[in-house]
């Protein structure tokens, strides 16, 4: 019965989650063969697309181009993926440099076997069998995944919301604290709650700006 | 997959990387003298090693003799492509 229900909806395959390493592997880029490794010491935004020569890939790839210097001030690389070929990648490249006068400064991996899109999850089958979805994959400077986000086909990302996401996690790791809803760089965080009541009554004597013992926020 | 195989492991990125070895060199140091993001030094020098234009030696890495006449033969190469 197991064995049949296995078999119905094929073999499991762990996806990567929060908190994993992020599976490493070697592809073929628009940089040449490039490694997950490579990205060690930094933050990277892995991210897939559907198609080259698209229109929704085609403002995304724009719009991460306008936001690679600012990337690269907070240490953080970016590296698209697609099942298009590498060809098709240095012409789309190429074309949006021409055409918008943005200079693509990052690889795009042609995964035309879907090897990476597989390991990582990138494709919806109820969406599309053969093209990857606008997947993200926020990876941290020791290979750990720390976020994924997911997006149809029809609806293109907002760069200013990866922009927030990777911020909120860098802030996290630098001072051991949380981030509220809609935080930007600036805002108050949120300190961890205290997990014994001894120290939540002393959270309450700590200086911090508390609206009870389990929520109180502080200055970065 | 392309209908030939490519052989040119020296655009422009290579030999930039290249002309930092002559001296051993780590990773870190050739990122920061070719102002390339490390992955790509990683990246580079990975297929320099592999087509044996440079060495490694603990974490440092230098230019091989074959790496040496590489560059010659490109410098040659670029001169003449100047004088056409």
């Amino acid at each position: 019965m197991e064995a049949k229900a296995k078999q119905e909806v094929g073999e499991a395959h762990h996806l990567p989650r929060i908190g994993e390493p992020a599976p490493d592997f070697e592809a073929e880029s628009t940089f040449g063969n490039i490694r997950l490794e490579d990205f060690r010491g930094s933050w990277l935004i892995f991210f897939s697309h559907p198609a080259d020569f698209t229109p929704v890939c085609t403002t995304e790839f724009a719009a991460f181009a306008e936001i690679q210097d600012e990337l690269k001030q907070i240490n953080v690389n970016l590296m698209g993926l697609s099942v298009d070929s590498v060809m098709a990648h240095i012409a789309w490249v190429r074309n949006i440099e021409e055409k918008f006068g943005l200079e693509i400064q990052f690889p795009v991996i042609a995964d035309s076997d879907r090897k990476v899109a597989n390991l990582y999850g990138m494709i919806m089958p109820g969406e599309s069998k053969t093209e990857t979805a606008r997947c993200v994959f926020v990876i941290d400077p020791d290979g750990i995944l720390r976020a994924l986000i997911y997006y149809p086909m029809t609806t293109g990302r907002n760069m200013q919301e990866l922009l927030r996401l990777v911020r909120a996690l860098q802030t996290t790791d630098e001072h051991t604290v949380s981030t509220p809803a809609n935080w930007q760089p600036g805002d108050a965080v949120i300190v961890p709650p205290p997990r014994t009541q001894e120290l939540a009554e002393e959270r309450l004597r700590e200086g911090y700006d508390c609206k009870d013992w389990y929520f109180c926020q502080k200055a970065v | 997959m392309a209908c030939l195989p490519s052989d040119d492991i020296l655009g422009s990125t290579g030999v930039s990387v290249l002309l930092t070895l002559t001296t051993p060199t780590t990773l870190e140091d050739v990122a920061q003298q070719t102002r390339l993001p490390l992955f790509r030094v990683r990246g580079t020098v990975r297929r320099l090693l592999e087509a044996g234009l440079t060495h490694q030696v603990g974490q440092m890495f230098e230019i091989t003799p074959a790496g040496i006449e590489t560059l010659e033969k490109k410098g040659r190469e670029d001169k003449q492509q100047l004088q056409l």
